[in-house]
């Protein structure tokens, strides 16, 4: 692989191979390096199928995945310490699980910007507490307490509330999607923005 | 622990779309480290080079360090004083009338000229010999240990060279002085006394010659002094069996003076002995001078005498030398003077008397009757020197 290469498949699937650790569970830190480890390791393996480099979906992307898990695990392993599981068979076990949702629910096929796509115009449509709490905890990045004091309502309560946004969120994008819809607790629908809560 | 993937997955990219979690542009750094690999690959040899020379370091050093069995001694040609000793360090060692030679710690080997006394002393890789007579003549092998030739209180050090040390007992000077002459043949040595005096010899700009001399110790006061008188009253009971026709003039300076065995004849009266220096296990050849002389690091008896033997009544100590003299190191030794009228340096006796001569360390510390005197037993004027 030349240096010309490299480039290429870094400024290609830099951001995707980020998000994956980071999905994965590593902290944002722990994700930029191992990224780098990823690329470096490529690099040295000179085996990357370099045919579909330059796409972000296909056999170099998935190829990358499978390198940044396994160097995800060797972290995880020598840190002793990780947030999915202390079990080092059950830790590949989910990291495992954890790449066939991302293959399937956000890629299906291809390189998961309809589903960013479609995620960003369900959130066009958050109204009131939702919108409230999303923004508060994504965009302004308050703590959960901090949210709760604002909001007059217990920190347990925000993580719940939380939970059904992001919920509510990934049946939106499955029926955007077309994939189907995740039901709701009151047995509607949200990708029509039914949720509990109410997305408008 | 169970995890929601779909939900960090939305948990993930709503970080991303929100909070702007998106990684800092890696590129530089991993083609840093990609150009960095490639530099090391392309000299590899290099490395493999450096990680040889280490190992062939570390596995010299390991082989000059690694402890290792240490050789004893080994000599040719040498003896115990001592026929019931064996040879080890602190042993007192002789040759006899044929050279000897002695490897000490498999990186010093001496060549020890014949009638040549001395001790094996130091340790591990600071061997040294203690040079009491006689003449060594050593090659040491550089960066392997020390070696150290004592000669009372001179010390020759050497790390690596070539050198002889011989000492003369010089009994006529006064005082009697022991001489050591060192000679450098190749490199260079360090000559010590006591007194912090320190000579280099051999080397650039060094002479390869060093003559010492050392002062011997006078003898304690031990001998008895008998008045002419009575020498002049001696009888003698018996003349002594194997008392040669003449008296040798090999009788060292430490057989001390009696009474002359002939009542007419007067008391010799003392002789100045000549400067004339001989190695120490040679044969005194000073002439019957110096009756008081203290004793002097000579070893060997009179030739002839008879019947000597230990004080305890065995003969351990004695060596019978070729040219017929006995010497001794330490010990006492009991011994028929020989025949009448013989005044080997002075000494006065009268047959048939038997004296005990007492050395230690070579020296004549005291001489007196082995019996009660049949006749006078005198070893010596007084204030004779």
């Amino acid at each position: 692989m030349t240096h010309e290469q490299l480039e290429l498949l870094i400024r290609t699937h830099q951001a995707m191979v980020y998000r994956y650790l980071r999905y994965m569970g590593a902290a944002a830190d722990v994700a930029e390096d191992v990224a780098q480890e990823t690329f470096f390791a490529a690099y040295k393996s000179g085996s990357v199928p370099m045919e579909d480099a330059g796409v972000e979906g296909g056999r170099c992307a998935a190829w990358l995945r499978g390198v940044a898990r396994n160097q995800l695990l060797m972290y995880f392993r020598k840190a002793r310490s990780n947030p999915v599981s202390a079990d080092p068979m059950l830790l590949e076990q989910a990291l495992q699980e954890a790449d066939e949702l991302w293959a399937t629910e956000l890629l299906r096929g291809g390189d998961g910007f309809d589903y960013v796509e479609a995620l960003q115009k369900c959130l066009a449509r958050l109204q009131g507490q939702q919108r409230q709490v999303v923004d508060m905890f994504y965009a302004e990045e308050y703590s959960r307490a901090q949210i709760a004091e604002t909001m007059k309502m217990s920190e347990d309560g925000i993580k719940s509330l939380l939970r059904r946004v992001r919920t509510a969120l990934r049946n939106c994008v499955q029926t955007r999607l077309g994939g189907g819809s995740r039901k709701t607790k009151r047995g509607g629908e949200d990708g029509g923005l039914g949720v509990e809560g109410g997305l408008a | 622990m169970s995890r929601d993937h779909g939900d960090a997955l939305l948990d993930q990219l709503l970080h991303e779309l929100l909070g702007n979690d998106r990684p800092r542009d890696m590129t530089a750094r991993v083609l840093t480290r990609a150009a960095l690999f490639d530099r090391a690959r392309r000299h590899w040899w290099i490395g493999a080079g450096a990680a040889v020379a280490a190992l062939l370091v570390l596995g010299v050093t390991l082989f000059v360090v690694w402890p290792r069995e240490y050789p004893e001694p080994e000599e040719t040609g040498i003896a115990t004083v001592d026929p019931g000793e064996q040879i080890e360090r602190g042993t007192e060692l002789q040759t006899g009338a044929q050279k000897g030679t002695l490897d000490l710690g498999g990186y010093v080997h001496v060549d020890v000229d014949p009638h040549t006394q001395f001790m094996i002393k130091g340790k591990r890789l600071q061997e040294a010999v203690a040079l009491d007579a006689g003449r060594i003549e050593a090659a040491v092998t550089k960066k392997k240990g020390t070696f150290d030739v004592m000669v009372g209180r001179v010390d020759v050090h050497v790390t690596g060279t070539h050198f002889s040390v011989q000492v003369e007992v010089d009994d006529a000077a006064n005082p009697p002085v022991k001489r050591v002459m060192v000679n450098v043949s190749e490199g260079a040595v360090q000559v010590t006394d006591t007194t912090g005096a320190v000579s280099a010899v051999g080397g650039e700009g060094n002479p390869s010659d060093l003559k010492l001399e050392i002062p011997l110790p006078r003898p304690p006061a031990t001998t008895t002094h008998a008045p002419e008188t009575q020498v002049a009253t001696a009888s003698a009971p018996a003349p002594v069996a194997t008392a040669p026709a003449t008296v040798p003039a090999t009788v060292p300076a430490n057989v001390l003076p009696r009474s002359s065995p002939t009542p007419a004849t007067p008391p010799e009266p003392p002789a100045t002995r000549p400067a004339t220096s001989r190695p120490t296990t040679a044969p005194a050849t000073a002439p019957a001078t110096a009756a008081s002389a203290p004793a002097a690091n000579v070893r060997a008896l009179p030739p002839l005498v008879s019947n000597a033997k230990m004080a305890d009544g065995s003969s351990q100590g004695i060596v019978i030398e070729r040219n017929g003299n006995y010497s001794l190191i330490n010990g006492s030794l009991v011994f028929d003077l020989p025949k009448p009228d013989a005044r080997p340096n002075g000494i006065h006796y009268l047959p048939g008397d038997s004296v005990t001569v007492t050395w230690s360390k070579g020296v004549v510390t005291k001489v007196e009757p082995a019996k009660p005197p049949a006749g006078i037993m005198n070893v010596g004027p007084p204030n004779a020197r």
